[in-house]
């Protein structure tokens, strides 16, 4: 099965077994709705203690306003519900602590995450967000993996690392920013050091 | 209803865009969440991690919340080798040119290549103390290629010494009265191998034919993954109470071995 025809939004009313399954909806920051199995939503365990609480009946979820996900949007909701559906009852793993910790990225989520790191980063962030436990360690094993055979200075620019001396320019920048009067405090300083005077104050 | 939140993330919604670009755009790391920056870092190797911990002073600081503290570094000295938890490994090496950083595919190590500056050691010990200002670990071990009964007394801060050296009864028994008077606080474990032993002579009073007795087997854990077998010896007590034993031939008919006891 292609990422793309994942089944999230779409439903093949056929393929579904004769005993009632549950499809909750949920919508994005920028309106797109989705439909998700319930056997899906208990992967993100931020969803599932959600719809837990809320209790919906199958005419709730048809009759009531869609579950409003506010902070994530459309395109990458649809990642995230197509990676719930493609691992809908599978066991959530559990950290054993081994470091580095063993994370194999099976083909489908490879795939799923052949995107642009922009959007990569917005599906750690609503993995993180509604607790999906193996999706985060896949998308960050995806940028750990980013990491293989490169030097500090390589690693600097992957990872967008400021180095010391950007860290001290933006802490200065910080402070003058808070402070106007430091620079020209600091200048005067400066400048009275030159002319030898022994004391500033 | 509407799914609450306490941290929008629309802030991070940075302006990435999805077409095709030649290069690939940065991966911000530090603007991930907590959780997620920890998984990144769990998924990297000791030693990636270590050169990730080298991009600045602010990364270093911060590599050691994946629990690097527990990590054994063991330093092999000769062969100027840092290996962290007895299987990642980092050799410093030196060379004619700028100094560097190269990793070897096939060998699947990391070389840090260096500019002499005439002494290897410092540039070696300046590496250790990187390796340990970032992962706040202490070297469990160092392993030496050459060491004497003069420069053995420098091993004070060992945990785990294991020594193929020349010694002679009385060799053992002078480093056996320093151990007694508490000079070596942390050291656990001892083997000394290609002792020149004979006969005569004695460690602490007692001769070669009481230290090779075998009588019980008793079991010393030095950590979790390390542990040895004491089958007979003699017992002593240092100054500070401190129990212990020595044995001799357990291992080889030349070897010396001392057992610290906890408790």
């Amino acid at each position: 099965m292609s990422v793309e025809n994942a089944p999230v939004v779409d439903v093949d009313e056929a393929a579904i077994p004769v005993e009632k399954k549950m499809y909750y909806r949920f919508e994005s920051n920028d309106k797109k709705e989705f439909r998700v199995s319930e056997l899906a939503i208990q992967q993100s365990e931020t969803l599932n203690r959600l719809v837990e609480a809320m209790g919906y009946t199958s005419e709730d979820v048809e009759n009531k306003p869609a579950i409003a996900i506010e902070n994530i949007d459309g395109k990458t909701l649809k990642l995230v519900f197509q990676w719930c559906e493609h691992h809908k009852g599978e066991a959530i793993p559990v950290d054993d602590g081994s470091v580095p910790k063993i994370v194999e990225i099976p083909e489908f989520d490879a795939k799923l995450m052949d995107i642009d790191n922009g959007l990569l980063f917005k599906l750690i962030w609503a993995a993180d967000y509604l607790n999906i436990v193996q999706l985060l360690n896949v998308s960050c094993k995806k940028v750990a993996n980013m990491a293989q055979g490169k030097t500090p200075a390589q690693l600097r620019r992957v990872y967008l690392l400021p180095s010391d001396e950007e860290d001290e320019a933006a802490k200065r920048a910080a402070q003058e920013a808070q402070d106007p009067r430091a620079r020209e405090v600091e200048e005067e300083f400066e400048e009275r050091k030159r002319q030898g005077g022994n004391s500033f104050f | 209803m509407g799914l609450l939140y306490s941290k929008p993330l629309e802030i991070f919604n940075l302006d990435f865009s999805t077409e095709w670009s030649p290069t690939p755009k940065p991966c911000p790391l530090f603007r991930l969440p907590f959780f997620a920056l920890l998984e990144v870092f769990k998924s990297l190797d000791p030693i990636e991690l270590f050169i990730l911990s080298q991009c600045s002073r602010k990364v270093a600081h911060c590599v050691h919340i994946v629990g690097s503290k527990k990590w054994k570094l063991t330093v092999y000295v000769g062969s100027k080798c840092i290996k962290v938890n007895n299987k990642y490994r980092l050799f410093i090496i030196e060379t004619t040119q700028k100094s560097s950083w190269r990793y070897d595919k096939n060998l699947d190590t990391w070389f840090l290549e260096y500019q002499s500056i005439g002494n290897s050691k410092l540039e070696l010990q300046y590496v250790i103390s990187q390796v340990q200002t970032a992962f706040k670990c202490p070297v469990t071990s160092f392993e030496y290629n050459s060491v004497n009964k003069e420069n053995l007394m420098k091993f004070k801060s060992c945990k785990y010494l294991k020594l193929s050296l020349s010694l002679t009864m009385h060799d053992l028994d002078v480093f056996m009265r320093e151990w007694k008077t508490g000079s070596f606080p942390n050291l656990q474990y001892m083997l000394i191998v290609r002792n020149r032993v004979r006969s005569t002579g004695q460690i602490l009073g007692f001769g070669k034919f009481n230290l090779s007795r075998r009588d019980g087997r008793r079991r010393l854990v030095i950590d979790e993954n390390l542990s040895v077998d004491c089958s007979g010896g003699r017992d002593i007590k240092a100054d500070n109470g401190t129990k212990a034993t020595m044995q001799m031939e357990r291992v080889f008919s030349d070897s010396f071995e001392l057992f610290v006891w906890n408790n």
